[in-house]
């Protein structure tokens, strides 16, 4: 095969994985500190992107704003709305929940996705069929033989990458990450040591939230086009991701992520089907990953006592 | 129980103790006459005026003491209550013999409620999280469209192998992840939801987008699409799918309240609840889980293939996770592990939308609101699920469902 | 003392880097009841946890007469006669009392599909035999338990839960029976009455071992036959009651932190 595709197929299966794996880390957050699957995290990524998009567009109503500036107040939108959204629904459904049978936070969060996803088909104006979203960072190619990459996508994934190492970084090197640490350790024993519990699981909530919210602008610059729907998807293989990888763990998402984006561009790759089977193969890999790891490559902590 | 005099001489406890089954038939034939006229009401004010009515009940039998008589009493005699259900509901389909789509949608919910009973033996007594209802109903469907293409076979063998299949698909789904915790199991049926749908979207032998054509379903050469009258009647080709519905329904119905109150069914409490003490008490929790998923979704099969034969065609969209969402939503509505909670459930969210249009468009988002609001305040659904007492099965043989 | 009822040998339990049993060897004769004390974390619980297959043991031996029952599931262990009670309650709230009893002795009632769903007849028999049974039982701990047996478990009080706990362990017939601190969240005198019933009952099973976890002294002296005491996951003193108070060993590990 050319070295030319198969480049740009490896430059897709990192933009795919990094993109996972930012969505995977707050699956693997909130289940860290409070032992729960939160399924409306995939409609957070949707917020995300609709946020951005509504404030880019708002903002560029008002005044001719340079490229620049839009995009900071389209990333501003995301991470502020998507970290509002991941707080409210922490507060009002996960918090009071988390001593319910563990199938009712699963089904109120799924349900709380639903309404994210249908108040922004039926709220944003035709808001059920696909959306463009704007071209806000510079063109220009990059050529290397017969591979080229836009210098806009080399920017979204190195910022992905960022991101992904600065929360690696916050969770193992600063106080907040210490805390976050501490509560899924053990929620009680923190509690009496002196971290205001509630303070912590709900910033882990806003922080878990603005990632994937910043996941769903990233998503909009590359793809330049988002749908109501798109949280699916992604919401399903960022968790499958992070259990493949390792609920509860830090590093284990990333790798999860990464490793799910590979096996996804490989069999687009090696296997001579129609892309019309993306996501069916994708759907396929979930179940196939999750029947080979159930329990994840790092271990899911025990914490039941008998 | 209260000794408050009522104030309405004839619902006096005394009375209603003397002829339980006279309040058991008259509250059950009230209850479905007023199913039956809000699936027949066409003006938007009818049905308003039914829902209203409707929760003006509810509030009397789940708040006033001659409700609670009332409800203990359809309890104490369950298996009467059924048996008169049953007859109400073959009533209804006399009574709206002539109608199309009274009939359809009297089936529909029939076919539905089954789908739901089936789900509550999943969720509700082995707490398996089956997100993919909907999407094995259209497995059903699908397994009915493509034997029916077939001249040779018979119906009800068809009936049969859609349960099978959608039986067996689950069970090869259900089994990696029997060794670990509830989530797992969500998180592969919400996945074979997804990818049920994009491969029967995407694969042109199942008839893609456009879906496949059913033939009606016939028995003993008697063709369901054809009929048009009975003696002297004419009726609706839906009557004879609205009598199988119910059918099925009432098998479903018997055959999960069985499992439920039997050694099964505690086995199948037990492993919910905790898994750890089931097993130290030699219980298998791989065995019952398989056992109530198989019999979930086969049961759901079974439902989806009448379902399908009855429409004629079916077609990808049904199957989506929104879809089977709203199924949840019936039963958690309804009450978890309660039967005639699901019906009434299936009746609100599958009946009301049909018939307020305004509200068509936001189901979905009325309902996630609805079901949420219900977790949070009233988890335990509008009907909460009685507690097993076996007691009235001693030296009771026989009494069943 | 003849072939022991269970014979634990060399059991060892690791859980990455800690050792919570270090070759521990316990028998226990049929008919027999042992007394299992030590200070928090010494292994008690873990050494239950490990009989009844709940932790897989890293090395070792379990039989239980000649059954070779080392890291087996714990569904096998359980029908091999192995009932046990839990620190914390493990009920089911929901459900009625006579529900949470009869699962101690499910595993070993007809569980056909074919004979639970169609021959009610049978089943419905089989149904009294159990209540009365179910109901035998409560009445030897508490009266009121076998009066109100269809009413949900939540509804009575903590002792009442540990009765029907005990009760669920008994119903099935075990030949051991291990009990974890029965008298957690218990007074003195619920745990005396507790111990009697308990010690009334067991003259008609003479055959059934029990291990008993427990932190009362008092109860450990009026039941078990004989003690074992842990420390750090090792068996640090077997013996009589009486031997075990002389003992300065088990004084400076257990006791003489205590008092």
């Amino acid at each position: 095969m050319d070295v030319g595709i198969l480049a740009q197929q490896l430059f897709n299966g990192l933009m795919l994985g990094v993109i996972y794996a930012m969505i995977a880390v707050g699956f693997s957050l909130f289940f860290g500190v409070l032992d729960v699957i939160k399924f409306s995290h995939g409609d957070v990524v949707t917020v995300g992107a609709f946020s951005s998009l509504g404030a880019v567009g708002l903002a560029g109503g008002l005044v001719a704003l340079p490229p620049v500036l839009a995009l900071a107040s389209g990333i501003a939108a995301a991470v502020t709305i998507g970290a509002l959204a991941g707080v409210i629904i922490g507060r009002v459904l996960v918090l009071p929940l988390r001593h319910a049978p563990g199938v009712n936070v699963l089904l109120a969060t799924l349900m709380a996705g639903t309404v994210l996803r249908e108040a922004i088909r039926l709220g944003v104006p035709n808001g059920g069929n696909p959306k463009p979203f704007p071209a806000l960072l510079p063109g220009g190619v990059i050529k290397a033989g017969s591979f080229s990459v836009g210098v806009d996508s080399v920017m979204i994934l190195a910022a992905g990458l960022l991101l992904v190492l600065g929360t690696h970084l916050l969770i193992t090197r600063t106080r907040f990450g210490l805390a976050i640490r501490a509560v899924a350790q053990d929620g009680e024993v923190a509690r009496l040591s002196g971290i205001d519990f509630q303070t912590v699981v709900l910033g882990t909530f806003a922080l878990g939230s603005a990632l994937a919210a910043f996941a769903g602008c990233m998503l909009g610059l590359y793809y330049r086009e988002i749908n109501f729907n798109m949280g699916v998807l992604l919401g399903i293989i960022g968790f499958a991701s992070a259990v493949v990888g390792g609920l509860g763990s830090m590093l284990g998402p990333i790798i999860g992520g990464f490793l799910f984006a590979g096996v996804q561009t490989l069999v687009v790759v090696a296997l001579p089907v129609s892309s019309a089977y993306k996501d069916v193969i994708a759907f396929a890999a979930i179940i196939i990953l999750i029947a080979i790891f159930p329990t994840g490559l790092i271990a899911e902590r025990r914490s039941e006592r008998v | 129980m209260s000794s408050i005099p009522s104030p309405i001489p004839v619902l006096s406890p005394l009375r209603m103790q003397r002829h339980p089954r006279a309040v058991v038939v008259l509250t059950v034939a009230l209850l479905f006459a007023g199913g039956g006229l809000m699936m027949h009401a066409e003006s938007q004010i009818q049905v308003l005026g039914l829902l209203a009515a409707f929760l003006v009940m509810f509030a009397i039998a789940d708040r006033t003491p001659l409700g609670q008589d009332i409800s203990a009493i359809c309890g104490d005699y369950s298996g009467f209550a059924n048996g008169v259900a049953f007859v109400c509901a073959l009533g209804l389909i006399v009574v709206f013999r002539g109608e199309h789509y009274t009939l359809l949608m009297l089936a529909t919910v029939a076919l539905f409620s089954t789908a739901c009973i089936a789900l509550n033996l999943q969720l509700a007594f082995a707490g398996i999280a089956n997100f993919a209802g909907a999407a094995f109903f259209v497995l059903g469907s699908y397994t009915a469209a493509v034997m029916t293409a077939y001249a040779g076979i018979p119906h009800l063998l068809i009936l049969v192998v859609s349960g099978i299949v959608t039986g067996a698909i689950g069970v090869i789904l259900l089994l990696p992840v029997l060794r670990t915790r509830g989530h797992y199991a969500a998180l592969v049926t919400i996945a074979f939801g997804l990818l049920l749908r994009s491969l029967l979207e995407v694969n042109d032998t199942l008839g893609g987008p456009q879906g496949m054509k059913i033939k009606g379903f016939s028995i003993l050469g008697l063709d369901f699409n054809r009929v048009s009258s009975i003696g002297p009647w004419d009726v609706s080709f839906y009557l004879p799918y609205a009598v199988l519905s119910i059918c099925i329904f009432a098998v479903a119905f018997t055959l999960i309240r069985r499992i439920e109150r039997s050694w099964i069914g505690i086995a199948l409490d037990a492993v919910r609840s905790d898994e750890t003490a089931a097993s130290v008490f030699g219980l298998s929790i791989a065995r019952w889980k398989v056992v109530a998923f198989l019999i979930g979704n086969a049961v759901i099969g079974v439902a989806g293939a009448v379902y399908g034969m009855m429409n004629g065609f079916v077609t990808p969209n049904g199957s989506g996770l929104g879809d089977s969402l709203l199924m949840l939503s019936i039963i958690v509505l309804g009450g978890l592990g309660n039967f005639w909670g699901a019906v009434v459930a299936a009746m609100v969210i599958l009946v009301i939308p049909e018939k307020l249009q305004a509200i068509q468009e936001f189901r979905l988002l009325i309902f996630a609101l609805l079901v949420l609001a219900i977790l949070l305040f009233r988890p335990s659904g509008i009907l909460p699920r009685p507690i097993r007492d076996l007691s009235r099965f001693i030296g009771r043989p026989g009494a069943g469902a | 003392m003849n072939a022991p009822l269970l014979a634990c040998g060399g059991l060892t339990m690791r859980f990455d880097g800690l050792v919570a049993l270090d070759g521990l060897d316990i028998e226990v004769g049929k008919g027999e009841t042992v007394g299992l004390v030590g200070p928090n974390g010494s292994g008690k619980t873990t050494f239950f946890n490990v009989v009844t297959g709940l932790y897989k043991p890293s090395a070792g031996s379990v039989r239980l007469d000649a059954r070779d029952l080392f890291a087996k599931p714990p569904q096998m262990i359980g029908r091999a006669g192995v009932a046990r009670t839990f620190q914390r309650s493990r009920l089911m709230l929901d459900q009625s009392v006579f529900d949470n009893i009869v699962v101690g002795a499910l595993c070993r009632l007809d569980l056909g599909l074919f004979s639970n769903l169609f021959r009610r007849r049978r089943w419905c028999d089989e149904l009294g035999g159990m209540v009365d049974r179910a109901r035998a039982l409560a009445h030897r701990f508490n009266p009121v338990i076998a009066d109100r047996l269809f009413q949900p478990a939540g509804s009575f009080t903590m002792i009442d839960r540990r009765r029907i706990e005990i009760c669920r362990a008994l119903i099935g017939a075990p030949r051991l029976l291990l009990l974890d601190e029965p008298s957690a969240g218990m007074t003195h005198d619920e745990t005396r009455q507790l111990m009697d019933d308990l010690l009334a009952f067991r003259q008609e099973m003479p055959d059934l071992a029990v291990i008993l976890v427990e932190h009362e002294m008092d109860v450990i002296r009026r039941v078990s036959d004989r003690c074992v005491v842990l420390n750090f996951g090792r068996k640090i003193f077997e013996g009589t009651f009486d031997a075990l108070i002389a003992n300065p060993d088990v004084q400076t590990a257990y006791l003489g932190v205590s008092q």
